[in-house]
């Protein structure tokens, strides 16, 4: 082993004996300890993305650490656009409202003129106050073209009963301006056919979310820790999705109910309340890590949804080498304005969207990651796993020609990371 | 359902039994794959997938995406 390793693993070692629990990275003095990630995912008859992210650290001369992250991504594919799927062809008009698309019939209605591409830089600063206290800065810039999101955050951990409990504050707030192609849609107003008046008013409009986070972070043993968290965030303004719409169905006629007369815009409410709590344990057995999470998240647009993570770190004959499995369990439950389309002799109500991500479904990952350990640290790792969505495909509102349909396709995407952290 | 239960009384067993541990029997504590975010750079990439596919996020860290994908 080379001595620079030697000098990495006695200062890493050296720093979380004092510290304790270790939750600040890896960086070393006079070096930058990158961490580079790649992730691309492929979803069955959808969307394609490739999003990369480098994560970059130095400690410096006073023990504070500089943290810079970039991120890039390129989404590409069809993107379900909240209309039902129907026994004919549905020709959609582009949000530019310059052209249009054609779905077959049967087929889920997906925009595969979608693409968007997405650049983010962020700035850390962890401030090593004192020898039980830290603290830390964060921002962000996030930019799409027709997207902007600006952020800032503030931490604290403070450690107590000798280093074994750690209790933690954040709070974060969010900017974002909405610049939709074509403009913002009028709340349930008619998709207009190309060449005539598109019903859109203001050019942009602005989102906020703010929150805040208590934890706690405690040693179990000397090879077990867990760590409890509450969070609340509330999120304002704009928060429809401008690019959704919904499928009004015909439930009057006789001769063909269920048939799609019109598509509207949708609109979700401006104000959205967070709460979720959040737990974690990481044990060791032998040579092996156990990393176990839980999370129960609520709000007031009454989405419930429970997640549950499990990961070991199998270490193979060789210690250098590793095999992690990765189980995911979600499940939600579907936002109260959520309805998959609307009845033509209903009145509209305030508030409706049928895009499936605020529908009740459960989902699932399974993966497997191969890595190697370099040098204290240092790692170079790839996954492949895969992720499910299911849903109700043949809810029991459905009606006439779209019980023929179904409403909620299951969602099959396969996710391929590799992960590389070296000194430089 | 049941992985659930199993994680919640693993958690509690564990919480009744804190042990409390000195600076010099912290070895197995201070090795990385014993960070409560061990990799912050697959975590995060993680998080935007499942942000922009769910309609929950959040937890491990801020909600907000950051992103117009949700």
């Amino acid at each position: 082993m080379c001595r620079a390793n030697i000098t990495h693993q006695l200062r890493h070692a050296c720093c979380h004996l004092l510290g304790g629990i270790a939750s600040i990275g890896t960086a070393s003095a006079n070096e930058w300890y990158v961490d580079m990630g790649l992730m691309n995912y492929i979803e069955q008859d959808r969307n394609t993305g490739i999003e990369y992210l480098l994560n970059a650290q130095r400690q410096l001369d006073n023990e504070d650490t500089l943290v810079l992250q970039a991120e890039f991504d390129v989404i590409t594919g069809a993107t379900p656009n909240g209309a039902s799927a129907s026994n004919v062809v549905q020709t959609f008009t582009m949000a530019s409202g310059n052209g249009s698309y054609n779905v077959d019939a049967n087929t889920l209605p997906a925009d595969d003129t979608h693409m968007d591409t997405r650049i983010a830089f962020s700035l850390g600063y962890d401030d090593k106050a004192s020898d039980t206290l830290q603290l830390n800065y964060s921002s962000h810039i996030s930019m799409e073209f027709d997207y902007l999101s600006l952020g800032a955050g503030f931490s604290l951990i403070k450690d107590i009963n000798q280093h074994n409990t750690q209790l933690l504050f954040s709070t974060d707030f969010e900017y974002n301006r909405v610049h939709p192609v074509g403009n913002v849609p009028t709340a349930f107003a008619s998709m207009q056919p190309v060449g005539d008046f598109q019903p859109r008013e203001e050019a942009s409009v602005s989102r906020r979310q703010h929150g805040i986070s208590l934890g706690l972070n405690q040693i179990l043993s000397r090879h077990s820790l867990m760590q409890l968290k509450y969070a609340y965030a509330e999120a304002s303004g704009y928060l429809t999705d401008p690019y959704k719409i919904l499928s009004i169905v015909d439930d009057v006629s006789t001769t063909q109910p269920g048939a799609t007369l019109d598509y509207v815009y949708e609109h979700r409410p401006r104000q959205r309340q967070i709460e979720s709590i959040y737990t974690a344990y990481k044990t060791r057995f032998g040579q092996h890590t156990i990393d176990l999470a839980y999370r129960y998240y609520w709000d007031d647009w009454e989405i419930r949804s429970s997640t549950a993570d499990l990961k070991i770190r199998y270490q193979l004959n060789s210690p250098s080498l590793f095999l992690q499995p990765h189980l995911r369990i979600y499940q939600q439950t579907s936002a109260e304005f959520y309805q998959h389309s609307l009845k033509s002799s209903e009145p509209l109500a305030d508030y409706a969207s049928a895009d499936l991500r605020l529908a009740a479904f459960d989902a699932y990952t399974l993966g497997i990651r191969f890595g190697k350990l370099l040098a204290n640290t240092m790692e170079h790792s790839i996954g492949v796993e895969y992720y499910t969505q299911r849903g109700d495909s043949h809810p029991q509102s459905a009606i006439g020609l779209q019980q023929q349909q179904d409403l909620f396709p299951d969602l099959h995407t396969l996710i391929l990371t590799w992960n590389y952290a070296f000194y430089w | 359902m049941k992985f659930i239960y199993l994680f919640v009384i693993v958690c509690s067993l564990s919480a009744c039994n804190i042990q409390e541990v000195k600076p010099w029997e912290k070895a197995i504590l201070s090795d990385k794959t014993m960070q409560l975010n061990a990799n912050t750079t697959l975590n995060s990439l993680d998080a935007h997938f499942y942000y922009s596919k769910e309609g929950s996020s959040g937890g491990r860290s801020f909600s907000g995406g950051g992103c117009g994908c949700n």
